[in-house]
């Protein structure tokens, strides 16, 4: 599995949903079970106020949160579902090993009864030397077919038209109950905060980038499966290898050699 | 962590809904961002008294606490013989007051007749205000003080003052909040041994002298 030196992977999350556990976890137990790879706890907190009664009502929720040391790697387990997020990534191999850490400590102390959809997000930012003023001539580095909105021919009259500011979305099918949606196009400045809750190790600075947020999921078809590492390890495969394939076929062997190896890669 | 908009959404309205395909691998920042904004939806939805009385019973006990401690805060800043005034409006019993708020009678006596109390002493009579004041206006009560007063069975002298006096808000308010909350688990939560305590082997009963005596319970007990 290639990973490139000078990837441009901002940030890669794993969603697994599960029915609305009927009552709270052991956070305690969870946080022992992953105190190797995930030992910082913290808690997210989240306040709603609401007007309209005789006084604002303030709603606070909590979720704990389990970080690793240097916070680029996070975990969170609602009550319906598990979100494990990073911003370094050693390739899917590596990431594989966290994932059925993260799941199998899960599956025995929080204990859902049941997997409704697994999903894996890959943000991509593809910065190139020279293109930075928006939208970006991308061609010869993005592969034409997702440069539609810059297609040279669009003319009205005898004008020809050229977008500020344009996005494309693209979903496939890869397989039972499995797709990939794909967003992509130029934006400017972080698709993913360099100190936000997760940090970015030598985030870029902030400018013109070409957007590539890969969301692979799959969602049971008939009865809805226990909740056990295999089977999430199991649709996580199903979903990625269509992620890494899409992802190579984006970029031009330029762009690979160029930027990336100049550089690295992904997934 | 919370992705920048990919799109800028300053598009032209439509009557006609448009369908947007919400389904996405949620980021952290989004789990927390899609939880208030459904709680945020739910309540500006409901406004009339009917729909609110069925929604305090789903309000998080920790929601009403955060209220409690809040109003507390503010209360604590009017003068105390206002605060006891209010507290002998709402129908307390001073042998209460004092009881809850950890003083002796005569020094509840004295506050009232102008004496000063401590920050600590302040704050407390101020939260036993502003728990009438959230019970009367989140959990529908109309008479707290009389509420507080009622034992949680008929034949279990316990009340909402004793959960109040040993700190069990939680308990208090999920009582309150909950209608359908059975008072044995609330007991259990709160004393595990009340059950032998005053359900035991004897009972108390009145005599024919009128004065109290002890006896067996019966097996119907």
């Amino acid at each position: 599995m290639t990973v490139y030196p000078h990837a441009p992977l901002a940030l890669v999350a794993l969603e697994v949903r599960f029915p609305p556990l009927a009552e709270p976890y052991d956070s305690a137990g969870l946080r022992r079970a992953l105190k190797a790879k995930l030992p910082i706890p913290e808690t997210a907190t989240h306040e709603t106020v609401t007007f309209g009664g005789p006084a604002p009502l303030i709603e606070r929720r909590e979720f704990p949160r389990l970080m690793s040391r240097d916070r680029t790697t996070a975990l969170v387990i609602t009550d319906e579902a598990l979100v494990l997020e990073t911003t370094t990534y050693d390739g899917y191999e590596e990431h594989r090993k966290l994932i059925e850490e993260a799941v199998t400590a899960a599956a025995q102390i929080v204990k859902p009864d049941g997997i409704t959809r697994v999903g894996m997000r890959y943000i991509d930012e593809i910065r190139v030397p020279g293109v930075a003023e928006a939208p970006g001539d991308w061609s010869g580095w993005i592969v034409d077919g997702l440069l539609v909105p810059l297609a040279p021919d669009l003319h009205v009259g005898t004008e020809s038209f050229k977008p500020t500011s344009w996005q494309g979305t693209a979903t496939y099918d890869v397989g039972p109950g499995a797709a990939v949606k794909l967003r992509y196009g130029p934006q400017v400045g972080n698709a993913v905060p360099p100190q936000g809750s997760t940090r970015r190790k030598a985030a870029p600075d902030p400018g013109l980038f070409f957007l590539l947020d890969s969301d692979g999921a799959w969602t049971p078809e008939d009865e809805v499966p226990e909740f056990t590492p295999e089977a999430i390890l199991v649709a996580c495969d199903l979903v990625h290898e269509p992620l890494s394939a899409l992802f190579k076929a984006v970029g031009t062997p330029r762009l690979i050699n160029d930027v990336f190896n100049d550089a690295g890669g992904q997934p | 962590m919370t992705i920048a908009p990919f799109i800028d959404n300053d598009e032209t309205s439509t009557v006609t809904s448009v369908a947007a395909d919400e389904v996405r691998t949620r980021t952290i920042a989004d789990l927390a961002d899609d939880a208030g904004f459904l709680n945020s939806r739910v309540w500006l939805h409901h406004q009339d008294a009917a729909q609110l009385h069925g929604e305090t019973t789903q309000l998080h006990t920790g929601t009403l606490r955060e209220l409690l401690r809040t109003r507390s805060g503010e209360l604590a800043a009017e003068p105390l013989v206002e605060l006891l005034a209010m507290l002998a409006d709402e129908g307390f019993a001073w042998r209460d007051v004092a009881r809850l708020v950890g003083v002796s009678v005569p020094a509840l006596r004295k506050w009232r007749q102008g004496e000063a109390a401590t920050g600590e002493n302040r704050l407390k009579v101020a939260s036993l205000v502003a728990l009438c004041e959230v019970l009367r206006d989140k959990a529908l009560q109309s008479d707290p003080a009389s509420w507080l007063e009622l034992p949680m069975l008929e034949d279990v002298p316990v009340t909402g003052l004793d959960l109040y006096a040993a700190n069990r808000i939680d308990l208090l308010f999920r009582r309150a909040l909950h209608f359908d909350a059975d008072p044995e688990t609330i007991l259990d939560e709160f004393d595990p041994s009340w059950r032998s305590t005053y359900r035991g082997a004897f009972e108390v009963f009145e005599a024919e002298d009128g004065l109290p005596g002890i006896r067996l319970r019966d097996s119907d007990g």
